[in-house]
């Protein structure tokens, strides 16, 4: 029983640097995405017992991982009495609603990402960085498979239009 | 925009990121053809998905910072629980930092590296013998019987490579190399485009268990693993999901020895 924890710890820890490049994507902030990955361990460790070792390891992590980014938008948007979630999901945490209304130009795909709502940010990460399939995605933000292709597809055309040369096209663009 | 053509973009995405069956990826390559305009899309999201990789993949080879480091290591007690002196303490951390199994290498002070040996080698072999376009086995399909008869000498135990022609990679052969100061085995395969595909096999100097585990370096992904007294590992610079399918055959080949 002890040995069998200890191979888990150490299949979780063999996962850390993945946590830490889907947190960094997410965040586009190093030290944010480092506390968001410690939180995530933390948590993760002394939940354990309740993985099914049947379900994927690191789906499991990335789980923890994103509602504890969700809780992070969540507790920031209360700051400010006049915002809901649905407005907040539409900012990059940390982002004036100014902001993402201009067209910010950029060759810097990062900066492009970081500029994307919440939802397709995090669609794109785990389907392109990550590299996890529609069903992994799905289970992971817990919407059905139809759902992660449409913010994949809102998603890539935004990214489209923010990285694109033709000047005067708002980022914002109604769908 | 009509239903039929949102489906259609629907499928050009899940043809980009491999989401389709052989039977679908085939109809989208004819389709294609046929209409060359949307590949434009296909490129420009293919693009994007390199990029962003480009991007973040550097992650991976980073230093683990040390509060992700420590959080590993606490002892699954919270401290205040029960009273521990700081000498048991110390000892247990002792204990943990000299990786006790294979899977404490985070610990090890190593400048950047965070694998293990046997899948830094796996890597290291299959970018040096998988490149190679004109000797890329030692032994060739031909000699397959002497040379598995020559690896059960070398290794002091038989090793017969698993069968991949369900995916498309027919054998080429393979070679003995090092791992730890003992003969190891390499076998490779290769499928009608030029895609190799690398089987590591090594001896741990030590029993060690370790589930199936991908490292992703560049344009290769490596699935290994550690059942007892040997590693394995999977090597291919193919489509992950294609290459995880692999490795699952792979690993019940050899599960049954």
């Amino acid at each position: 029983m002890g040995t069998q924890k200890q191979d888990l710890r150490s299949s979780v820890a063999a996962e850390v640097p993945y946590l830490r490049r889907f947190a960094r994507a997410l965040t586009g902030n190093p030290s944010t995405a480092d506390d968001l990955v410690q939180d995530c361990i933390e948590r993760a460790l002394t939940r354990l017992h309740l993985y099914d070792e049947d379900k994927n390891l690191r789906t499991w992590l990335y789980t923890i991982l994103r509602n504890l980014y969700i809780n992070d938008i969540r507790k920031i948007s209360r700051r400010g009495p006049h915002m809901n979630i649905e407005e907040v999901s539409e900012h990059s945490l940390g982002q004036s609603s100014d902001e993402a209304n201009q067209t910010v130009l950029v060759q810097d795909i990062a900066k492009a990402l970081e500029q994307l709502p919440n939802e397709q940010r995090e669609v794109i990460v785990l389907i392109a960085i990550e590299e996890l399939s529609y069903e992994e995605t799905a289970n992971i933000i817990g919407t059905p498979i139809g759902t992660v292709m449409s913010r994949l597809s809102r998603a890539r055309n935004r990214l489209k239009v923010i990285m694109s040369d033709v000047p005067g096209i708002p980022a914002r663009q109604s769908q | 925009m009509s239903e039929k053509q949102m489906i259609g973009e629907a499928a050009l995405h899940a043809f980009v990121d491999n989401e389709l069956d052989r039977e679908a990826t085939y109809q989208v390559e004819e389709w294609l053809q046929q209409n060359p305009e949307q590949m434009h899309n296909i490129a420009i999201w293919k693009h994007q998905n390199e990029k962003l990789k480009e991007a973040f993949d550097p992650v991976l080879d980073e230093m683990i910072p040390k509060g992700i480091q420590e959080t590993l290591n606490k002892s699954p007690r919270p401290p205040k629980q029960r009273s521990v002196s700081w000498m048991s303490m110390a000892a247990s951390i002792v204990l943990l930092f000299t990786g006790l199994t294979a899977g404490w290498y985070l610990s090890q002070p190593k400048a950047t590296k965070t694998w293990p040996a046997f899948a830094q080698n796996a890597i290291s072999s299959h970018l040096v013998y998988a490149g190679d376009v004109s000797r890329p086995v030692e032994y060739a399909a031909p000699q397959k019987n002497y040379f598995l008869a020559w690896v059960k000498h070398r290794m002091d135990r038989e090793i017969t490579p698993p069968t991949l022609t369900f995916a498309g990679f027919k054998f080429l052969g393979g070679r003995v190399l090092p791992h730890e100061d003992k003969p190891a085995v390499l076998f490779m395969y290769e499928n009608v485009h030029g895609k190799r595909i690398t089987l590591l096999v090594g001896q741990n100097k030590r029993t060690t268990v370790k589930p199936v585990t991908v490292w992703s370096k560049g344009k290769l992904h490596c699935y290994f693993w550690f059942a007892g007294s040997l590693s394995f590992s999977v090597t291919s610079e193919i489509n992950k999901n294609d290459l995880k399918d692999v490795t699952d055959k792979v690993y019940a080949h050899f599960a049954d020895v």
